[in-house]
């Protein structure tokens, strides 16, 4: 009896073993389209051998000069008119060049899948430009010249194959900047190589942000980047998109880069051709870029409510998990340069600011009477705002000093000499000091005066002009050194530096003024 | 007409030299219905030896000593039965002993509330037409099938998961298998299964039996021999809330009379004014004669005859969204109102009178049963017709808010108008009778006006789809002991069967007359406008009430088996091995010209012919009286079904290419075990089906045509584990289990052909992509826990919890073929692969477990018995039992949306009681 149950469990068990082996479902197999007939010839090698600079012309494709043979090409469909907004056309690239196929017919992504492969017999196709973009099309006219216009669908089914299924991720995105593009486009190269491909910008935004892609005609929507390069982005008011609102802030666009006229527009494949646009605001210093006194402190904010800031100060590139999350402001203790960035979970990172903090080890007191010196010493600093001449060191009777003078310059003159930063209330006497010289040469426009400044960018700076004694030209020839008397100071705190300035507007003759004995104490 | 004649082999018979011991040899049978009672374990008390008995209910017992024995015949479910015999050299044959049946067997818990189960187990396809579920018939000495055959319910249950045509049904010994669909119509025997067809021999899977040859999928063979009927009065009167409501059967048997004559008749009435589904009705009246004389001792003659006219209003199949908006898993399409009354346009009607008459001779170790019978198929189910016209269907996907939803599958305001309809408006989620007379009076009165050639016919009918059949069938066989070692059975059966399939015009629904077109090919007609004729010969006639239409046709056809087959009964060994022939053969004859096939349509196609032969052998070795091994093998070969065959029957004689027939391999193995508390078997099987045809009809909205989907060349395999165990607690109270493990497949990537019905496209014939999906429709996975308590006073007792599982949807070819578009619509082969394991995914039902209890209590007075059952099913009331599903045949291929066209599924009843009260004297 006890045996039985031992047979039976056992039989049990191995008839249900046998049983639940159900084997694989086998599913109908994949239909997947396969061309028969096999490239010889790259988009780019094609383009060239039809490339005319005339904006509309047409050509019919003929046969291989080498062996008579068809010209064959192949690409990558890059293009898709499912959104609407490409038209009764579709893209393809090979690596090589991207060529725009016009087609009179819609929904052509059914057909071409983006990404799918697409094998061309052009030979005997037509290609040409359409106000200054090449394409595989129809013979038309525009402005009563041949012109490129659409092919009909049955042209296309009998010259094209689609080999394959769509593999987007084998579809080449150029990533590229406006500027690279600014300069594409002024050589025939250029436009061979950029025409029709699909591209990439990064870290730009749209001028129109919050407005809609497109209104009740196509709408021109610019992206400026961070230095202020425009590109135009054309909406069809037929995409499905067109309602929807640009995206504020920082991000990508992809798209088709075509081509009318003398300029680029990229065409959006659909919405998802902007990409990652839901960037975090950028993060904003309260102290400039520049020269800032030891210690000073520098809090970094950020629009986006609930953003996490983090900074570097080692020159790398700050992320969230890269550098310190900022909380306190930051104290500058020498010259440093802060990397920020702003992120926040479920937006794009905001894009990374740098601001460079210089921290001059600013001078107790300066005795300059350049009788050591050849040139502009190295703690000096001079700045032209109008005019090429520049302050030099000369010597006169054994004696060094500093001057300018505009003569055989171009007016007008405005150049700077700049003291090496001084540390205003840490001055033993506070007052400044200084020689000059004039040789007038009847001049009526030059001027010699002397400031305050704040930093040493004469653009930006905070100037206080001084009244110090001044050298007065005589009739001819060199005045004696004129001592300037004690200037005060003593109303400057912080860095400071002291500016003089020679300016003269256009005049027959220009002056020359010397500087000597330069003391700050 | 050609009928080829058979030359059996003859088998040899082996003829192992025995020792010159004392032997006896027997028969055990069931006292009360006469049949063998296999499995019975026969004891010498005082030695220990044992032998069990075989499907005959023979056995062989030796001693190696002359003198007297006591002999024990032991069998669950009956009475164990003890006597002397004398040991004396040679052999002895004891002949038959009678064993009495336990009062608890099973037939009587359960045999009134099975009637039932014959009843309803029929399930349609698409096209509406029934499809066969087989019954099984319980068997006293098999757990597993007795507990499958009664409680395997509600989900419709495919034993083994084959289909109803691999089940054979005798009466008689005549095989009553339809043979155009190969089927038995268990409703044909009237709802008097626990009565008037209370004798029978079950055979389970490919074992032998003694009255035919049998099928994969077992057989059965319902005896109607008069003097097997308990003389006496039995009446009884039932409630239930089922297809019926009320049922009363009377019985009474004569018993023979001194000048050998007995005589059994039985009646019948069902009766529902509206079942347990809205709108449907149950009407049925039936009558059973079983007369016999016996002439002398070795002859006797048995004539039975039954029938009974039943009318009734079924149910179908729809859209689980339909379900959902009525909040009804019983919700019924196919009733409406009319004049504020429910009418249903679904309405079947049988009558299938019988005649048997049975020459039975018998004498010694030889018995010859000899039959003829003639029946009388009526069948027809209404539908409702229309042109040019609304869909009157009240489930047509237009009148369906889910078409109204946007592209996300969001509602709409229209949709929300639909949903707010169904919810509220009866006629609009039921038929609306009253418009569509509106719809025909409207013509009438358009008619008034114009000449009689321009008269519009009417737009709505309600037509019978006509079935009939005639059948003659003539059978005999014989059984003989040849030896104390060897018997042998053979047989041959001839079948003629003539089949007639035609629509009528039930009511024209106050319209005038109903043109003979076919309203699928109306969209055909400025290409093709022959197509719209039904009948070319007599173009757009019009057809009145009764009036013949639609199509008309026949399928002849004729079979005739002969078989043979030796058994071998040794101590420890049963042995049998048996070989079938049979010739097939059958024709369609037309009579109309149809114009979608001008050419082949009118009159007789091809006459097709089949020659078959099936070899079967079985052996049971005896380890001790307690323990034994059972194996079965089957191989052989059988004729397609004509109902697949044809392609399209209603419109042309084509049939699919090379009609082949069919290869089947069986086997299966058991070990089964008796001890005096703790019986039961297991039993593993394996049966692959080769070269197996299929079809499907559907309406293919891509070709505006009724399509027809035949698929030829499949392989399925069926394979599976069953447990069947049976504890004795207290000698009142025992426990059942009883399980299966299976797994029923196709195994292969059939062909499949696409035809068109309006003949506008040429047939295509493409691989259909099926390996290892499921046949569908049949839990694979089933178990039963029940609990019998028997109690003292006659009272008895059963409970019993069923799971059911792992059943799928019935699957449809379309969306297992290649696609060679559906790149277009997804482009990355990621994409494109996922789809199309989308599309091919076969849908799981959902697995039920249904609670059920039985209590029955006997009263037995002097002369009187009473009884009293209550059985009620489904006691927790589970709504969510689907019984089927299937898969609708055409696919979405503008979207491929698979949700496009859902499945059509039905659910099972919740609680559903019978209540049956008996009387016998």
């Amino acid at each position: 009896m006890k045996k039985s149950y031992l047979y039976i469990a056992s039989a049990l068990l191995a008839l249900t073993a046998f049983t639940s082996c159900d084997g694989d479902q086998v599913l109908p197999p994949m239909v997947v389209p396969t061309a028969t007939i096999e490239a010889n010839t790259t988009i780019a090698e094609l383009k060239d051998m039809y490339w005319s600079t005339d904006a509309n012309y047409v050509n019919t494709i003929g046969t291989r000069e080498a062996d008579g043979e068809h010209i064959i090409i192949k690409g990558r469909v890059c293009s898709s008119d499912e959104s609407g907004n490409i038209y009764k056309s579709l893209m393809i690239e090979d690596g090589t060049a991207a060529l725009t196929v016009a087609i009179n017919a819609y929904d052509l992504y059914e057909s071409y899948h983006f990404g799918q492969e697409v094998i061309i017999d052009v030979t005997d196709m037509q290609i040409g430009g359409y106000n200054g973009l090449m394409q595989l099309g129809g013979e038309g006219t525009y402005n009563s010249k041949p012109s490129m216009t659409f092919m009909s669908e049955d042209v296309m089914t009998a010259h094209a194959q689609v080999n394959g299924l769509g593999r987007p991720q084998d579809v080449d995105t150029v990533t590229t900047t406006i500027p690279t593009l600014a300069t594409a486009k002024t050589t025939p190269e250029g436009l061979r190589n950029w025409q029709s491909r699909l591209i990439r910008i990064d870290n730009v935004q749209f001028e129109d942000a919050g407005k809609p892609f497109a209104g009740e005609s196509t709408t021109n929507r610019y992206v400026v980047d961070a230095d202020g390069n425009r590109i135009n982005v054309r909406n069809s008011s037929y995409a499905d998109f067109k309602n929807d609102i640009l995206p504020a802030g920082y991000g990508s666009i992809v798209g088709i880069l075509s081509y009318y006229g003398s300029d680029w527009q990229i065409l959006l494949i659909d919405a998802s051709g902007c990409v990652d646009f839901n960037s975090v605001d950028v993060p904003v210093f309260s102290v400039a870029s520049g020269n800032v006194e030891e210690g000073t402190k520098v809090a970094i904010s950020c629009a986006t409510e609930g953003a996490a800031i983090y900074y570097t100060t080692d020159g790398s590139t700050p992320s969230a998990t890269n550098g310190t999350l900022y909380t306190d402001p930051i104290e500058i203790l020498e010259t440093t340069t802060i990397k920020a960035i702003a992120v926040k979970e479920g937006q794009t990172d905001s894009p990374v600011v740098t601001a460079t903090y210089v921290t001059a080890t600013a001078a107790t007191s300066v005795n300059q009477n350049f009788d050591a010196e050849t040139a502009i010493p190295a703690d000096w600093s001079q700045v032209q705002i109008e005019g090429t001449k520049t302050w030099y060191v000369t010597t006169y009777n054994n004696n060094n000093y500093a001057a300018m003078t505009g003569y055989k310059g171009t007016a007008p003159f405005d150049s700077w000499l700049i003291s090496p930063a001084i540390s205003a209330s840490k001055l033993s006497k506070k007052t400044l000091n200084f020689s000059t010289q004039v040789n007038g040469y009847s001049s009526t426009t030059s001027v010699f005066e002397v400031y305050v400044l704040s930093s040493n960018d004469v653009k930006t700076a905070t100037k206080t002009q001084l009244n110090p004694t001044l050298a007065t030209a005589p009739a001819s020839g060199y005045s004696s050194w004129t001592d300037s008397g004690n200037v005060d100071l003593s109303a400057f705190t912080g860095t400071i530096y002291i500016g003089f300035r020679y300016y003269a507007t256009t005049d027959s003759n220009y002056a020359t003024w010397c500087l000597d004995n330069v003391v700050i104490e | 007409m050609r009928l080829k004649l058979f030359v059996l082999l003859l088998l040899a018979v082996t003829m192992p030299m025995l020792a010159q011991n004392a032997t006896i040899v027997g028969n055990v049978i069931n006292a009360n219905t006469g049949s063998p009672v296999s499995g019975a374990s026969v004891v010498l008390q005082n030695k220990d030896v044992t032998t069990t008995t075989d499907f005959n209910g023979g056995f062989r017992l030796k001693s190696d000593a002359a003198g007297s024995e006591y002999i024990t015949i032991i069998c669950d479910g009956f009475m164990s039965s003890g006597f002397d015999v004398n040991f004396i050299a040679g052999t002895t044959d004891l002949g038959e002993i009678r064993l009495q049946p336990t009062a608890d067997s099973a037939i009587d818990y359960y045999g009134d509330a099975s009637d039932l189960l014959f009843d309803e187990a029929v399930m349609e396809d698409e096209d509406g037409n029934s499809q066969g579920i087989s019954s099984l018939t319980g068997a006293n000495d098999d757990i597993y099938y007795n507990t499958a055959s009664y409680n395997f319910s509600p989900m419709y249950f495919n034993y083994r998961g084959y289909d109803s045509q691999y089940q054979s049904v005798y009466i008689n010994g005549i095989k009553f298998n339809d043979l155009v669909r190969g089927r038995f119509n268990f409703s044909s025997l009237l709802g008097m299964t626990s009565r008037a067809f209370r004798n029978k021999t079950t055979t389970i899977g490919i074992a032998a039996s003694n009255y035919g040859f049998g099928d994969l999928g077992g057989s059965v063979n319902y005896n109607t021999t008069t003097d097997l009927y308990a003389p006496g009065f039995n009446g009884s009167v039932s409630y239930t809330n089922s297809a019926y409501m009320l049922r009363g059967m009377l019985t009474y048997a004569s018993g023979v009379n001194k000048h050998g004559w007995a005589y059994t008749i039985s009646a019948i009435g069902r009766y529902a004014n509206e079942g347990v589904v809205e709108g449907t009705f149950y009407n049925s009246g039936g009558l059973f004669l079983s007369l016999e004389k016996i002439l002398n001792k070795n002859n006797s003659l048995v004539l039975t005859a039954f029938g009974g006219p039943t009318q009734r209003a079924t149910a179908g199949a729809t859209y689980q969204e339909a379900y959902d908006l009525t909040g009804d898993n019983l919700y019924n399409p196919f009733w409406g109102y009319q004049n504020g009354e429910k009418r249903s346009s679904r309405i079947t009607e049988t009558f299938d009178p019988t005649v048997i008459l049975n020459w039975l001779y018998k004498k010694g170790n030889t018995s010859v049963n000899t039959a003829a019978a003639v029946r009388w198929v009526n069948y027809s189910r209404s539908a409702l017709q229309y042109y040019k016209a609304n869909d009157p269907n009240p489930t047509y996907y237009r009148y369906l808010p889910s078409y109204y939803l946007d592209d996300d599958g969001n509602p709409t305001e229209q949709s929300e108008y639909y949903t707010h309809l169904w919810q509220t408006d009866v006629n609009t989620r039921q038929i609306n009778w009253d418009e569509l007379y509106q719809i025909n009076y409207l013509n009438n009165n358009q008619n008034l006006s114009l000449s009689d050639a321009d008269k519009k016919g009417s737009s709505y009918i309600l037509e019978n789809r006509v079935n009939n059949q005639f059948n003659a069938m003539f059978n005999s066989y014989v059984n003989t002991r040849l030896t104390d070692v060897v018997s042998l059975q053979a047989g041959v059966d001839f079948n003629y069967t003539k089949s007639s399939n035609y629509k009528t015009v039930r009511d024209l629904l106050g319209g005038e007359f109903w043109i003979d077109i076919d309203p699928f090919s109306d969209r055909d007609i400025t290409i093709a406008p022959d197509n719209l004729q039904n009948d070319l010969d007599n173009p757009n006639r019009r057809v009145y009430k009764g009036d013949k239409f639609g199509y008309n046709y026949d399928i002849n056809a004729l079979q005739a088996n002969a078989w043979l087959q030796n058994t071998i009964t040794l101590p420890h060994w049963d042995i049998n091995y048996g070989l079938k022939m049979s010739y097939t053969q059958f024709q369609r004859e037309g009579y109309m010209r149809n114009g979608r096939a001008p050419e082949n349509s009118l009159g007789k196609s091809a006459l097709l012919h089949f020659d078959d032969a099936t070899f079967k052998a079985g052996a049971t070795y005896k380890i001790n009286g307690r323990n034994q091994l059972v194996a079965h093998f089957e191989y052989g070969s059988r004729a397609p079904l004509a109902d697949n065959v044809f392609i399209a029957p209603r419109v042309k004689n084509t049939t699919i290419e090379n009609p082949e027939s069919e290869r089947d391999l069986s086997f299966d193995a058991s070990y089964v075990w008796s001890y005096r508390r703790f019986r039961g078997a297991l039993t593993g099987f394996y049966t692959a089906m080769n070269n197996v045809v299929e079809r499907t009809g559907f309406y293919d909205d891509r070709y505006n045509t009724y399509a027809i989907y035949a698929l030829s060349g499949v392989k399925r395999a069926y394979r599976g584990v069953e447990l069947g165990m049976s504890y004795k607690i207290t000698p009142s109270l025992s426990a059942t289990f009883a399980g299966t493990y299976s797994r029923y497949q196709y195994k292969n990537n059939p062909k499949g052909t696409r035809s068109f019905e309006n003949g506008l496209y040429a047939d295509t014939t493409q691989t259909v992509y099926l390996k290892n999906f499921y046949v569908g429709s049949t839990p694979q996975v089933q178990a039963n826990l029940g609990l019998d308590y028997q109690a003292p006073k006659n009272w008895f007792f059963n409970v019993n919890g069923t799971f059911q599982g792992d059943s799928y949807v019935n699957l449809s070819p379309a969306y297992h073929e290649e696609l060679a578009d559906l790149w277009q619509k997804y482009s990355t082969e990621e994409e494109l692969k996922a789809k199309i394991e989308e599309l091919s995914t076969q849908d799981k039902l959902k697995n039920a477990f249904t609670l059920n209890l039985s209590i029955g209590k006997a009263i037995y007075l002097r002369k009187v018995s009473l009884n009293f059952n209550l059985n009620i099913n489904n006691v927790l009331n589970n709504k969510n039992v689907v019984t089927y599903a299937y898969q609708q045949g055409r696919l979405d291929t503008s979207n491929y949306d698979r949700n496009a066209y859902p499945n059509r599924l039905q659910y099972a009843q919740g609680v559903r009681v019978f209540f049956n009260v008996g009387v016998r004297f």
